[in-house]
């Protein structure tokens, strides 16, 4: 079967933190969250929750009219 | 002396045209009329398959005893005086979320595994077969559909048929490359966030993700409940509009599948556009497209003499929206695997879906939120438009394992940014067709890009009608792969 070096998500130049998401913050959210994340995996997923949390941040300015609800279902 | 055509001739020569496949409408017609057998057809195709394949990792399973069955039934059925359907002995393949009855839906991963064997086939694959299609094989992608490169960890990465070197794009990576290499004439795929539109950009063939809701789910597997739907690769518009026809219809094992009667699109596929309020999509989809990109669309927009250009100055907050959503919901699904088996996740895909279960409810309720503001800020748009324009993808298709692409003057990672196009769109559930454009001789570059045709939500019919009459006037069509 062909195969290719498989590149991580984010290529190491981009991993740096924005919102300050740490490996700490990761083991400490995982614990509240039931899940145990092995140490090897804490510096990706600090990565890729502090870019999550980026674009979270993102939608939180300007605030959304009160009445514009969540739809659970999103039906066009 | 008259010479007969052997039903291998036709086949032969039906597979062989310009390098491509006859197209759906060509090969069921043959087989209907009894000038081609389905059998001798399929045969052809997969030695055709078994030639491009190892090298392109199109298909993670092929069904030659299945196969070979279903097209001698065609073939009896014709025999006996009887109509196999409208897809008579049309070969297709699925992607690997759908279920194959007998089969374990691995989805592009080894922890469904141990998941039961399906009992039966997906309801899309049901309906094609019904209709006298013959199902070939299961094919490629990212795994659990988070993915836009089909570089899958456990199962390989599938190759672009046009330059083996190249991602076929993703999720829907092996369904939209079989069909560029000739190796099927339809698939069917998933579009959770692009994985139709952008697969069928880098392999230069037509794609369609129908609105949300309107193509029912039932028996394939999720990947982002609120985002799925199901859609299909073809080499032209008109093979889409009779393929498509063929897939709807309401099922009850999809909730959010609509209640509606299905609407046929090829009837009215070749009905004048005059008059259709035509734009391109500018602002986000302009700045972050390459030249290529911007060129593809200006092309497609001169040939339908559309003029203006709107804006949706919500998609890059719709993106992010997207963004949230798909992370949060995935592991929200894959919740209990992360929890024991997060080691068989590829390492791409697990750091992802870990991130998203440690997000705050507050984000992801504020995605959904958006969500609905921008369905209302689109909905305006269509007031005034039925169609808008925009490229399918940042760029053609990357080199496989390449890290960064070129977009908005800047060098950005390739993975996350491919779909900055397709996700604000499906994170409204709009119908989107996508046409192939190739460059132009001398223009520098070799590999297509795709052009989105929109439409407003359960205009299927205007989007292909659209992409039927770009395709009629020589802009967009495929071309012969390399391989």
């Amino acid at each position: 079967m062909p195969r290719v070096t498989i590149l991580a998500f984010w290529p190491s130049k981009w991993r740096r933190s924005v919102a300050g998401i740490v490996a700490s913050d990761v083991e400490h959210l995982a614990r509240m969250a039931g899940l145990s994340i092995d140490a090897a995996y804490l510096d990706g997923v600090a990565h890729n929750l502090d870019v999550l949390l980026q674009r979270a941040a993102s939608l939180m300015e300007p605030p959304l009219a009160a009445e514009i609800e969540p739809a659970p279902v999103f039906r066009p | 002396m008259i010479v007969l055509d052997t039903p291998r001739m036709v086949a032969e020569r039906l597979i062989e045209r310009a390098g491509m496949l006859a197209g759906v409408r060509t090969i069921a017609e043959a087989v209907r009329q009894g000038r081609c057998s389905a059998v001798a057809l399929l045969e052809a195709r997969i030695e055709r398959i078994e030639q491009r394949n190892p090298l392109l990792n199109c298909f993670t399973a092929i069904f030659h005893e299945r196969a070979r069955a279903a097209a001698a039934a065609v073939d009896a059925a014709v025999a006996a005086g009887h109509d196999p359907g409208p897809l008579a002995g049309v070969p297709f393949g699925v992607k690997d979320n759908y279920d194959v009855a007998g089969r374990v839906t691995l989805a592009g991963s080894i922890v469904n595994r141990s998941r039961p064997p399906a009992t039966a086939d997906a309801v899309l694959a049901q309906r094609l077969i019904r209709a006298g299609a013959v199902l070939v094989g299961s094919q490629n992608m990212d795994e659990f559909a988070y993915g836009f490169t089909t570089e899958n960890a456990h199962y390989g990465p599938t190759r672009n048929p046009h330059d083996p070197r190249r991602s076929a794009g993703g999720s829907s990576g092996g369904s939209a490359a079989a069909v560029a290499a000739g190796l099927v004439d339809c698939s069917l795929g998933t579009d959770t966030n692009g994985s139709i539109r952008v697969p069928a950009s880098f392999c230069g063939i037509f794609g369609l993700k129908p609105s949300y809701g309107r193509l029912p789910r039932s028996g394939t597997f999720p990947f982002v409940h609120d985002l799925d739907h199901l859609g299909l690769f073809a080499n032209s518009a008109a093979d889409l509009a009779q393929v498509y026809d063929v897939l709807q219809g309401y099922d009850t094992g999809d909730a959010a599948c609509a209640d509606l009667p299905p609407q046929p699109t090829l009837p009215g596929l070749e009905s004048s556009i005059a008059g259709l309020r035509i734009a391109r999509l500018g602002g986000w989809f302009e700045t972050m497209a390459d030249v290529q990109g911007r060129a593809a669309v200006t092309t497609v927009g001169e040939v339908l003499g559309a003029t203006d250009t709107v804006e949706l100055p919500g998609a890059a907050k719709a993106r992010a929206a997207a963004f949230v959503l798909t992370a949060a919901s995935g592991a929200n699904l894959h919740f209990e695997a992360l929890k024991s088996r997060a080691d068989d996740f590829d390492p791409a895909t697990r750091d992802r879906l870990l991130a998203g279960a440690l997000l705050p409810a507050n984000a992801v309720l504020q995605a959904q939120r958006y969500r609905a503001a921008f369905h209302a800020e689109a909905m305006g748009i269509f007031r005034d438009h039925d169609i808008l324009l925009a490229p399918a993808t940042p760029c053609s298709a990357p080199l496989l394992g390449q890290p960064t692409i070129h977009v908005d003057g800047a060098d950005v990672p390739t993975r996350p940014n491919i779909g900055v196009l397709t996700q604000p769109l499906s994170l409204i559930g709009l119908p989107v067709a996508t046409v192939p454009i190739f460059p132009r001789e001398n223009s520098g570059e070799t590999m297509p890009i795709g052009v989105q045709i929109i439409a407003a939500p359960w205009c299927e019919d205007l989007a292909l009608r659209v992409a039927a009459a770009i395709e009629a006037r020589g802009a967009a069509g495929p071309r012969p792969a390399l391989i």
